[in-house]
């Protein structure tokens, strides 16, 4: 009887043996998101990245040359060298979906922030390479962040940074991505 | 009293399986943000410490690298897997599980402290994200060396006879050999926390955490292998004193199950 259970058991483990051998995360990224208009026609996704505290310390005694706790142009190009710039390979950790369609992930107007706490702050835009039709109202937009190498996790949901009059972030639904990612869909209207 | 504790061993394994096999979205995002919980509570006593050295709060400070080791090490990892699989492979004491755990974690912890020495000396272009890629090739690497091993211990396991089986159950080999491969991939969490150390000055500060982390390690790997020694002697025929069709068949299985380990690992790392 005993023996039977051991064998269930572990015929039960052995199904889910990815699992078993996936790797834990050791970097941590609260991420936020808002939509922005780059010209009449345009829209990006600005998204911002709140690294953790080691991440976070790595920068800033690497980047922060003058230890003034800010980040000036020469700095940001040497954190978006070093620090930012790798991720290109792993398409920023973002997979990005406008009315089902997957969207190409480049970046523009890359900056980061130190913040009072020595949290260090990236923000980047992703610009949508469709044009922006103001006859449709709602567009369905779907934001992954997920790390596959399992090293960074994305364990909070994805905030919005802003919500005007003008622009509505409707029918909001976070879910989680693999292990460590999270997604947020909704129904993005400007009136 | 000895039903008493295969029942509670059993109820135990069965919570470990039920939590390993349903999709544990939730399960994981609490033990994510316990991890991050820790992770920056070390970062921050750590800055505090170095600004102010006192003793409580260098026992406090050893405390929690010592639960950060054992929850952190509680997380989805090759090294439980294998370590698991080995002792279902070959029958061994419940000593070899604490010279098994000593060498894993002993391996994971030097080889973060030797990378992080590179890091700060020979290797100093590499920085951000390409040491996250670094850690890819050295998880690929680990998993090419593990198939390796596991085929190794196949092709041992299908020409060797009985007898020749019962002698190898003695030695310490295949427990140097899989302990120390489990524990190659260097821990990313000591590796953070002496690139910090060594760039603040502060070195003795860095190791004491790296200590009291891999003593938590240890701690969890030992249960790890107390356990499933513990499986193998439910599973094996006391009585008859000999080699069984199922101990065979579970020899077999738990040699595929490190292969499948190996190629899962570099497999993930390669798509």
């Amino acid at each position: 009887m005993r023996r039977k259970w051991v064998i269930i058991l572990l015929i039960l483990c052995s199904f889910n043996l990815k699992n078993t051998t996936e790797a834990h995360p050791h970097l941590f990224i609260k991420p936020s998101i808002s939509i922005v208009h780059l010209d009449n026609k345009r829209l990006g996704l600005k998204v911002l990245w709140e690294w953790d505290e080691w991440w976070s310390m790595d920068v800033i005694n690497d980047c922060d040359r003058d230890h003034n706790g800010i980040f000036d142009h020469k700095e940001i190009k040497l954190v978006f060298n070093d620090y930012f710039k790798g991720a290109e390979e792993f398409d920023y950790f973002t997979v990005l979906k406008v009315n089902k369609k997957k969207q190409p992930i480049t970046v523009t107007d890359f900056t980061a922030r130190i913040e009072p706490n020595n949290i260090v702050t990236y923000s980047f835009i992703i610009p949508l390479n469709f044009m922006f039709d103001h006859q449709n109202k709602s567009y369905h937009f779907s934001i992954a962040f997920n790390d596959e190498t399992f090293y960074i996790a994305f364990p909070d949901k994805i905030g919005i940074n802003e919500s005007t009059k003008h622009k509505k972030y409707r029918n909001l639904k976070t879910t989680t991505v693999s292990y460590y990612g999270v997604k947020l869909e909704f129904n993005y209207t400007e009136e | 009293m000895k039903k008493y504790k295969l029942s509670s061993l059993l109820v135990f394994l069965s919570i470990i399986a039920i939590l390993v096999c349903l999709n544990y979205s939730s399960i994981l995002s609490t033990f994510t943000n316990l991890i991050r919980y820790l992770s920056n509570f070390i970062n921050k006593t750590m800055r505090e410490l170095t600004a102010d050295l006192n003793l409580r709060k260098l026992v406090f400070f050893m405390g929690l690298s010592f639960l950060y080791g054992i929850i952190h090490s509680a997380g989805p990892g090759h090294g439980k897997a294998i370590i698991f699989a080995f002792f279902l492979k070959e029958r061994h004491h419940m000593a070899k599980a604490v010279l098994m755990a000593g060498l894993t974690a002993f391996t994971h912890t030097l080889s973060a402290l030797i990378l992080a020495l590179l890091l700060n000396t020979l290797l100093l272009g590499i920085k951000g994200f390409f040491r996250i890629k670094m850690q890819g090739y050295f998880i690929f690497a680990n998993g090419v060396l593990i198939t390796i091993i596991g085929i190794f211990f196949l092709i041992k396991r299908l020409l060797a006879k009985n007898k020749e089986l019962e002698e190898e159950r003695s030695t310490n080999h295949n427990i140097y050999l899989i302990g120390i491969t489990a524990g190659l991939i260097p821990c990313p969490a000591s590796l953070m926390i002496m690139l910090f150390s060594v760039s603040n000055g502060i070195i003795p500060l860095g190791l004491l955490s790296v200590f009291g982390i891999s003593l938590g390690m240890f701690v969890l790997l030992v249960a790890v292998g107390i356990l499933s020694i513990k499986c193998k002697k439910n599973l094996s025929s006391v009585k008859e004193n000999k080699t069984t069709v199922m101990t065979r068949w579970i020899e077999f299985l738990s040699i595929i199950l490190i292969i499948c380990i190996g190629l899962l690992m570099s497999l993930t790392v390669v798509f």
